[in-house]
């Protein structure tokens, strides 16, 4: 799924997303890195590469609760059997990987920043992408992707239920707002997907991303621009 | 020979998941790395491990005649065929 209007119907939950997604094809990278991409890889690659992002060397913070998880299962298996674990792998085996590779086929040297966090992933993205506008960065790229967990680590956490990836360009603006007070009452928390949910459903006024720690979105009277 | 070349091209194309690459796109006698068929070290490193387990071989990442085994597929298979053990 990967057109824009598929996505406003699924922010309006009129369609659900599918775990039966074809891995994306990442045409636009060269063959050669493309290759040590996995599929949760390739989708945020292609997210990186959307025609409508017009990536032009901002700051890149990738967001993800757990990264290429089937990669580093493959290591730890050939590791207890063989004893030998692929080099291939490995050198794909950390977390900012993904952009690193994007950031070599765009032969880009601004900054790359990879996040992991268990709920509040979406909050920490925005304030390390607030702190790069802050630091002068004129926009910044926000990448947050997940997928679900192989099955062995299905019994320890929560899961993603399919393998998403969604690009988002930051600047500094008007149209949002993150605030910390006593909007404090709610105890949700959104994580990655609701986030981009809030900014496409432009009814909704507020997303709580800390529950009662009492971080919060809101989005702004539209006369005040757009951020 | 012929058949151990083509073989070898395979498991360079399957270890290395060279999409869109078939055996006959692979030149023999071009270079592997760099301005040949565009690998780097990383997949250096994998190639010694995949020769490892198919032919039972050990290339030294440091020594100079490793560096001489990798230059093209017609060397590699010279190698593969004068020192394999399984």
């Amino acid at each position: 799924m990967d057109d824009a209007d598929k996505w406003q119907d699924w922010a309006r939950g009129e369609v659900s997303l599918s775990d039966h997604e074809e891995t994306a094809a990442v045409r636009m990278m060269p063959p050669l890195l493309r290759r040590r991409a996995h599929p949760l890889g390739r989708a945020a690659l292609e997210a990186l590469y959307a025609p409508a992002l017009g990536y032009a060397n901002q700051p890149i913070v990738f967001c993800s609760r757990h990264g290429e998880m089937s990669r580093s299962l493959v290591i730890q298996h050939a590791l207890a059997e063989e004893g030998q674990v692929s080099p291939q792998e490995f050198s794909m085996a950390v977390h900012n990987a993904i952009p690193g590779l994007f950031s070599i086929a765009k032969q880009s040297r601004a900054p790359v920043v990879a996040l992991a966090s268990e709920s509040q992933l979406a909050l920490s993205g925005i304030i390390e992408a607030l702190a790069q506008l802050a630091d002068g960065a004129p926009s910044v790229i926000l990448v947050f992707c997940d997928a679900p967990l192989p099955m062995l680590f299905r019994h320890f956490i929560d899961n993603e239920p399919v393998c998403f990836a969604f690009a988002l360009e930051m600047t500094a603006g008007k149209g949002y707002r993150l605030v910390h007070g006593d909007t404090a009452l709610s105890t949700e928390t959104a994580s990655s997907l609701p986030l981009l949910r809030f900014v496409l459903d432009e009814t909704q006024n507020a997303l709580p991303l800390a529950g009662t720690a009492g971080w919060q979105l809101l989005r702004l009277a539209p006369e005040s621009g757009h951020a | 020979m012929l058949a151990l070349i083509d073989e070898i091209k395979t498991l360079i194309i399957e270890t290395l998941n060279l999409e869109d690459v078939t055996v006959a796109d692979i030149d023999t006698d071009a270079p592997l790395f760099a301005e040949g068929l565009g690998l780097d070290s990383i997949d250096a490193l994998e190639l010694g491990v995949a020769l490892h387990k198919r032919y039972g071989l050990t290339l030294s990442a440091e020594a100079e005649e490793t560096r001489q085994h990798f230059a093209s597929v017609r060397h590699l298979t010279d190698y593969v065929a004068a020192h394999r053990n399984r």
